[in-house]
């Protein structure tokens, strides 16, 4: 060691006697008496002696960075997005005190698929998300979401589809918003037009506002309407790290199970950082003319041990239907309980290597505050369904039934993936009257995944599903089995 | 569904957008040609500004700021992110190489080959020639360019500057190009945001697009104590007591030929933190003078052995030891000048060391052990340390959250004869804590530390169902493996986090407190007798397995966890009955 090193050294020394001295005043219990430090009684950090010099290693941490080919949004207008160059000169049209410097971007994704649905049944067909962003601010923007290739309200896609021997085609040129927004700071807009820098958050929007809320448990749908938040609180009292709090009210656009576009929402959602893990807490109310119902929501995720990882959700929903409603809606079909269980094993490769066990339960008919009724698609990939492509796994309902999705996902070098994964569904209690009759009694059904980047803008994706269905009560069962063959580019 | 005439031409028309999507509208780099661009001579460097500003050169040339685009774990996660999610492109060098992206300079040029002000990081001007108050720009920040003669933005009116230039012949200044003197701006203007909070908060709270934040301070102070009562950023971080608002000292600004501009506060350029320096100390911290050698001469020298030192130079030479030498460090003279500019350097950061000792000392107190029940052998042991977070500003750890910095407890039980009985917050053979991502857990090798206490802010991402799980980086890679970290179609500010990616934090807010509980097996203490207890609160810039998952070299990860404080280290001795 040489002697710079040395004197590095005795600093340690006269650190370690500083602390000494603080040690003196320390607070603990009173059977103890201060002694010595003992650094050497902790187990030693690692050692490194003689390690030959690795020149080139130190060259490579400087010289051996490589370009990246940067794929590039469609359209980019002002400044582009994370160039290199200067930052052009701000505008101040939003006050002296929040600059506004123009991003104005186009992008979104492109994909084409073609499936089979078994026996001579297929479908062909492209899809497209077209984001439309107008960066005004680091907090200030208005952002378009459109899908021209699709209205899946109107139930028009871009296909071609063949079943039950006859074929069918189209195209779908739509321009209306899937989500249409201003997003927004209320420190910064007021502190903008002030004096003097209003150092305080409220972010809002307004619009049509895609939210999700309980990774789209509780709510997975663009409302239209307003929310607001208010952000990175704490409590030390509490021992809460972190905390965020979005108040939100939806009066159009708003998603329900049954057939009632007059549904109007209001909510709150909360977010702990706690307990050495996350909570999430949700409440809001729906209120439509043939139903009103309240839903409550409460997930908490922690890691246990070395491993587990694991999220607790519970949802849980009550209300009746108006006398505006057809009398054939049951009160029942607005009020339930859905518990989830959702787990991973951390295995010696905690990121890339995932099994997971996804169990749930749902008594009664759990609604989400807004959403399309297919809220089993979050438990495992055995569950999706596409109207785009038709293909579909097994049925997405959440309505007195139980069951699990057990799958491996494992991501490679986070280039591909590979999934397999086995789903199951069946009717908690056949004489339950809310049991609907389009539910089957049984589903059993094996997913595989696997998709690969080509490039740094195209993958594909290979979906497989095969779903073995019970008994539905209304004629025979049938299985299903559905090959998706997915290419896809981003930009 | 409708069925057009001619179908194939609407899938040609699609595919017509996908081909136009793979190309770059913005034609891939090229700046924008409305964009004035600027050359190397608009941006004067720390090092021309030493000329007057010495104390505050010497103050920043080994702070973090003056760190960032030396930083060797930059480099290697910038190169890594941006591998796995390619449209990153520039975020990451905006901040931490500010005039070199200004410049143009690609952000995987190597570090020679950039201007010479590119490598200083935040170097003097990426404050000083910023007159735009930005808020939450995500470290997007406009420098003005303008030669070393140019107007300088400061925090004052320049009531010395004004005094110099009023007494040009007796200080030897001058404002032209040409001439005789020291060349000095010709006019400092008052940005009045220079000394708010608010100056902070374009590169100290920074979110990717989609809202993955990486740097959170901002929020957290302004839901603070010290921003309640009116305590800046700059009076802990630049003041007279590292971490503490306890004012400034009194010092001239300038000391121009000799002679010192009139005493005024003086804001410690130093901008105290924990962070440290892994970077090999040939190229860091800067210095007023160019070295000798070049960066990548430098680079080649073992500094970690004793070469140039007197003792193994005599040894070479007497033919006591033999060594081998690449071809730059042949020469022993020059292992001699270089050996003395490397313990140089080596000084100026055990310097550092000292106050961001200083600095955490200050900001956490650390009481205990409290005792639940009886000591007694054969009886397991409860107790608890608590660790408070006093300073009024942020939560603790804070900072850089995308480094992951590093904050936990060892404690240590050791028995009458000094023998080891039990440990938490032990490290494994690379360094990491005993915790789900040390390897040596994971290989089973040693066992998982089940009762750490670790305050590290973890990055959480969805699996493709269900929960989520610790990431290494805050990505998603669930849905596809082409992450495009675009403007997020949600609002993201109003959902806590995007979809699919989360902060998960663990520290501890301003004047709040954790209570670290331990319990050690009554097995373990088998016999009566005087037991130590011994503990530290340890704090280390980044965790091993990110540096690993980042491509460190070793010399990398030896540094960082050579250089990792002990802060609040004790001991004290219990009786069990």
């Amino acid at each position: 060691m040489n002697s710079t090193r040395k004197k590095i050294g005795l600093l340690s020394c006269l650190l370690i006697s500083t602390h000494a001295v603080q040690a003196a005043e320390l607070e603990a219990s009173d059977n103890v008496l201060k002694a010595p430090y003992r650094a050497t009684a902790f187990k030693p950090d690692p050692f490194y002696d003689n390690r030959e010099y690795d020149e080139r290693s130190q060259l490579g941490i400087y010289g051996d960075k490589s370009p990246v080919d940067t794929p590039r949004a469609l359209l980019e207008l002002g400044y582009p997005i994370y160039q290199k160059g200067p930052i052009p000169e701000a505008s101040y049209w939003l006050g002296k005190n929040n600059p506004v410097t123009s991003q104005f971007s186009v992008y979104g994704d492109l994909r084409f698929s073609a499936v089979s649905l078994g026996e001579s049944d297929s479908t062909i067909s492209a899809d497209m998300n077209l984001e439309v962003d107008w960066k005004l601010t680091g907090t200030e923007r208005i952002h378009l979401s459109l899908s021209p290739l699709r209205d899946e309200e109107a139930g028009e896609f871009t296909r071609i589809e063949s079943l039950d021997g006859e074929e069918e085609s189209g195209t779908e040129f739509n321009l209306k918003a899937d989500g249409f927004f201003f997003e927004g700071d209320i420190g910064s807009i007021t502190g903008g037009f002030s004096d003097e820098p209003h150092s305080w958050n409220m972010p809002f929007a307004f619009g049509k506002i895609p939210l999700e809320f309980q990774n789209g448990y509780y709510l997975d749908d663009a409302i239209t309407g307003a929310a607001i938040a208010v952000i990175s609180r704490n409590s030390p009292k509490l021992n809460i790290s972190n905390y965020d709090v979005s108040l939100f009210a939806g009066i159009d656009d708003v998603d329900q199970a049954f057939p009632d576009d007059s549904a109007t929402i209001v909510g709150v959602s909360a977010y702990l950082d706690a307990h050495s893990g996350h909570w999430e807490i949700n409440a809001g109310a729906s209120s439509s003319d043939t139903a009103d119902f309240t839903a409550i929501a409460v997930g908490f995720t922690k890691r246990y041990g070395s491993w587990l990882s694991n999220s607790l959700r519970v949802l849980n929903s009550s209300g009746s239907f108006t006398d505006a409603a057809p009398p054939t809606q049951d009160d029942d079909l607005l009020s339930g309980t859905l518990v989830v269980i959702e787990s991973s094993l951390i295995t010696a490769n905690p990121s890339t290597y995932i099994p997971y066990l996804n169990i749930f339960a749902a008594d009664g008919s759990p609604q989400q505050l807004a959403g399309k009724n297919n809220i089993l698609e979050k438990v495992g990939i055995t569950f999706e369904s596409n109207p785009v492509t038709l293909f579909s796994g097994i049925d997405p309902v959440a309505r007195n039934n139980a069951g699990l999705a057990i799958g491996l996902e494992y991501l490679f070098k986070l280039d591909q993936q590979f999934i397999i994964e086995l789903g199951y569904s069946d009717i908690l209690d056949d004489t339950n009257t809310t049991s609907p009759a389009e539910i089957n009694d049984t589903n059993l059904a094996l997913g595989l995944r696997y998709q690969k980047n080509i490039n740094t803008s195209w993958a594909y994706k290979i979906d497989f599903v095969h779903v073995d269905l019970g008994e539905n009560g209304v004629g025979e069962p049938e299985d299903s089995t559905h090959t998706k063959f997915e290419i896809f580019t981003k930009f | 569904m409708t069925a057009p005439p001619k179908l194939a031409s609407h899938f040609l028309f699609i595919l017509l957008i996908g081909s136009v999507s793979t190309y770059s509208f913005a034609n891939s780099n090229e700046e924008d040609p409305h964009l004035k661009l600027y050359t190397e001579s608009d941006f004067p460097s720390a090092q021309q500004c030493a000329g007057c500003h010495e104390q505050i050169f010497e103050e920043w040339s080994s702070s973090a700021h003056a760190y960032a685009a030396i930083s060797p774990m930059f480099h290697k996660f910038e190169q890594a992110i941006n591998n796995l999610a390619p449209t990153v492109d520039s975020f990451c060098s905006r901040c931490h190489i500010s005039v070199g992206t200004t410049l143009g300079e690609s952000r995987e040029t190597p570090i020679w080959e950039r201007s010479k002000v590119a490598l200083e990081g935040i170097t003097c001007i990426t404050c000083h020639r910023v007159n735009t108050p930005y808020n939450k720009s995500n470290g997007e920040r406009r420098l003005e360019g303008g030669a070393l003669n140019a107007p300088i933005f400061g925090t004052s009116e320049g009531a010395g500057l004004k005094e110099v230039l009023d007494k040009k012949d007796f200080y030897k200044v001058r404002t032209s190009d040409s001439g005789r003197g020291q060349k000095i701006h010709k006019q400092a203007i008052q940005f009045e945001q220079l000394k708010q909070s608010e100056f902070c908060v374009s590169c100290h709270q920074v979110a990717v697009n989609q809202g993955i934040a990486l740097e959170v301070v901002w929020n957290q102070y302004i839901a603070s104590p010290a921003h309640e009562e009116g305590i800046t950023c700059q009076d802990c971080h630049t003041g007279k007591v590292p971490g503490k608002a306890e004012g400034y000292e009194q010092l001239p600004a300038a000391i121009i030929a000799g002679k010192a501009t009139k005493p005024r506060k003086h804001t410690n350029h130093a901008f105290y933190g924990p962070g440290y320096s892994i970077a090999h100390p040939g190229i860091f911290p800067h210095s007023k003078e160019d070295p000798s050698w070049d960066i990548k001469e430098l680079l080649a020298f073992d500094w970690r052995s004793d070469w140039g030192s007197a003792e193994f130079e005599e040894d070479i030479e007497d033919g006591r030891i033999e060594a081998s030498f690449n071809e730059t460090w042949a020469n022993a003279i020059d292992r001699v000048e270089a050996r003395e500019l490397i313990d140089n350097n080596l000084e100026r950061l055990a310097e550092r060391d000292k106050m961001r000792q200083e600095l955490m000392e200050n900001a956490t107190q650390l009481t205990g052990p409290f005792f639940n029940g009886q000591q007694k052998a054969g009886k397991s042991l409860s107790f608890e340390y608590v660790l408070k977070n006093i300073n009024k500003g942020h939560n603790v750890p804070s900072g850089s959250l995308g480094a992951q910095p590093q904050l936990w407890l060892n404690v240590v039980l050791t028995g009458p004869n000094n023998e080891h009985i039990w440990e938490s917050g032990y490290l494994d053979s690379n360094g990491d804590m005993a915790d789900i991502h040390s390897l040596d857990v994971r290989k089973n090798k040693i066992p998982f530390d089940d009762q750490l206490f670790s305050l590290q802010t973890k990055f959480l991402t969805t699996n493709i169902k269900g929960t989520d799980r610790e990431m290494y980086l805050p990505v998603n890679f669930d849905i596809d493996q082409l992450p495009f970290l675009r403007p997020s179609p949600q609002p993201v500010t109003l959902m806590s986090h995007p979809p699919g990616v989360r902060m998960e934090a663990r520290s501890i807010p301003p004047l709040g407190s954790k209570t670290a509980k331990y319990k050690v097996p009554g097995d373990l203490l088998k016999k009566p007798g005087k037991y130590t207890l011994s503990v530290r609160l340890r704090y280390r810039a980044e965790p091993i397995y990110f540096m690993k998952f980042v491509g460190a070299t070793e010399d990398m990860i030896q540094s960082m966890n050579e250089s990792m404080l002990d802060i609040h280290p004790y001991s004290v001795s219990f009786t069990v009955k």
